[in-house]
């Protein structure tokens, strides 16, 4: 969904909790993926989750998508996520637990940890699991669900609220003219 | 007689990270409970104007925080408020989405009506809670975004009489501040420059002064100083502190003569009004607000300009107009869109935008 997301948003959660016979007052927590991802996009999740939480007096626990990739999986993962122009977002994990930064770069450029890889998970995950020598990959983005079964498995006391996750700076260029010098 | 009622209202559709409480009732001088203003300059500072995303950023993580902030300024729980106001455009559109979904996601919670309020609504409408100003009144708006005329006929009714076609003056004394090496925001430093300066050692344009009519332009008279400050750098290696007070001079001279005339031919065409009323950031500026106290003394009427605060950005004014469309037994359909462009007076032609996207504002 690249439109309407901000519209359909609070439509899609209550619909979530009334097939499931629930109210916003049942919930003791709400997760919401943090990213890396468009950027809007993940604003739209973190300001409603965080909205609602205030208003719940419940926390909201941010949980990294990349994280989401690797979630269950035993031993040695790449996630990966596309970044758009020929660039990804990826990070290692073992065991679900990461093992290293999450990263921004070009696909194809060489990444680091990669020792003892076995499973690819996300964003062109068979080129990279072919590329890598690991014996499986799966393409498919996390579920919301995935996200809420993260939260679960956290300390909610400790948590800060959820921020974007963006591994970029914003595009902004400085001044292109210098201011003129100042004579006294 | 309608209730007294509390509102929350909610602003972040430029630089402020913006939520405010306050309580009362259209025709009477409303109470602000709390008004938490968190600006961001300091992160725009380097890049002399606004960038959007770096806007958006801030306002993601610092939205809810405002809101509890206010909250606990007005000694009051969510609970305790009538409806949740939040602007919904016109502005950059990262910011406004975070204050939406913030806002959408307090009402989910609550059950709270929501309101969704035009930022511009919210300017028009705070000589209301200042002054108890009566409908019709003529409202100069004039910020770093925006620039126009409007006759304020009700909560909801607004008539425009021109604006700016291009560049709003505070964007010009942004632009101006920043081609004289004077950092970032550029009103308040230009205004203390020109102090010292000679408003007539340097000929500017008075654009669009020529023409009938309440339209104004900026960008002119931006590009115009630009030349001027070249030809001072070229042969010197750079400016002399009494020349760029003399430029100073020279643009804030120019920009008063401009909204001071053309305010004059609003008020003539807006016709019977209690009021000439000045909202927004430039108001905040000695020099503009004495010429128009000028000109609303000589038309026969007051200028109401309310304290500084509360003409630049802030969630009060959100929560008033907010105020006003509930008083009215206006209530949002929660599915309610944000838009970069809205317009306050649908039937005027657009002046700045026009394009497939419609009017800007």
């Amino acid at each position: 969904m690249s439109k309407g997301q901000a519209e359909r948003l609070f439509p899609m959660i209550d619909a979530a909790l009334s097939s499931t016979g629930q109210t916003y007052g049942d919930l003791n927590a709400i997760a919401v993926a943090t990213g890396p991802g468009n950027f809007t996009g993940v604003r739209i999740g973190v300001s409603a989750a965080r909205g609602l939480a205030l208003s719940l007096g419940i926390p909201a626990i941010g949980v990294s998508v990349l994280e989401g990739l690797a979630f269950g999986h035993k031993g040695v993962v790449m996630a990966s996520i596309d970044a758009r122009g020929g660039t990804m977002y990826n990070q290692m994990f073992k065991d679900g637990k990461p093992i290293s930064d999450p990263h921004h770069g070009k696909f194809g450029e060489s990444i680091n940890n990669t020792k003892g890889l076995q499973h690819c998970a996300g964003y062109r995950a068979d080129e990279l699991a072919a590329t890598y020598g690991a014996t499986s990959h799966d393409t498919t983005m996390p579920k919301p669900e995935t996200y809420g079964l993260m939260a679960l498995a956290r300390n909610w006391a400790d948590q800060p609220r959820p921020a974007p996750l963006y591994l970029r700076q914003a595009d902004a260029a400085l001044p292109s003219e210098p201011a003129p010098h100042i004579l006294s | 007689m309608t209730d007294i009622l509390t509102v929350l209202g909610i602003e972040s559709s430029c630089d402020d990270t913006a939520a405010g409480v306050v309580r009362g009732q259209p025709g009477r001088v409303g109470e602000i409970l709390s008004n938490v203003v968190w600006d961001q300059s300091q992160l725009h500072g380097a890049f002399g104007g606004v960038v959007p995303e770096i806007a958006a950023r801030a306002h993601a993580e610092k939205l809810d925080l405002a809101v509890e902030a206010a909250l606990r300024e007005a000694g009051l729980g969510l609970a305790d408020v009538d409806a949740i106001a939040v602007t919904a455009g016109p502005g950059l559109i990262g910011g406004v989405l975070s204050g939406v979904m913030c806002a959408k996601g307090l009402a989910a919670g609550t059950g709270k009506p929501l309101l969704a309020v035009n930022h511009l609504a919210g300017h028009a409408l705070t000589p209301r809670l200042t002054d108890a100003v009566a409908f019709p009144y003529l409202l100069l708006l004039v910020s770093g975004g925006h620039c126009q005329f409007l006759r304020v006929e009700d909560w909801d009714r607004f008539t425009r009489l021109g604006g700016t076609i291009d560049d709003a003056p505070g964007e010009a004394f942004d632009k101006t501040a920043k081609l004289l090496g004077l950092g970032y925001p550029g009103g308040p430093l230009v205004e203390a420059e020109a102090v010292s300066g000679d408003p007539a050692r340097f000929s500017l344009p008075r654009p669009l002064l020529d023409r009938d009519g309440c339209d104004m332009s900026f960008s002119g008279l931006k590009t115009a100083l630009k030349r001027q400050r070249d030809a001072l750098v070229t042969p010197e290696g750079g400016l002399h502190r009494a020349d760029r007070a003399d430029l100073c001079a020279g643009f804030q001279r120019a920009v008063v003569e401009v909204l001071a005339e053309k305010s004059r031919r609003a008020l003539a065409a807006a016709g019977p009004v209690s009021a000439f009323a000045v909202a927004g950031g430039v108001a905040a500026n000695g020099s503009i607000r004495a010429a128009l106290e000028d000109i609303a003394g000589a038309a026969g009427t007051t200028l109401v300009s309310p304290p500084l605060k509360l003409c630049t950005d802030n969630g009060a004014m959100i929560a008033w107009a907010g105020l006003e469309a509930l008083a009215a037994g206006h209530v949002s359909d929660p599915g309610f869109v944000a838009r970069p462009r809205w317009p306050l007076d649908h039937r005027a032609a657009p002046m700045i935008g026009s394009g497939k996207k419609g009017a800007k504002a």
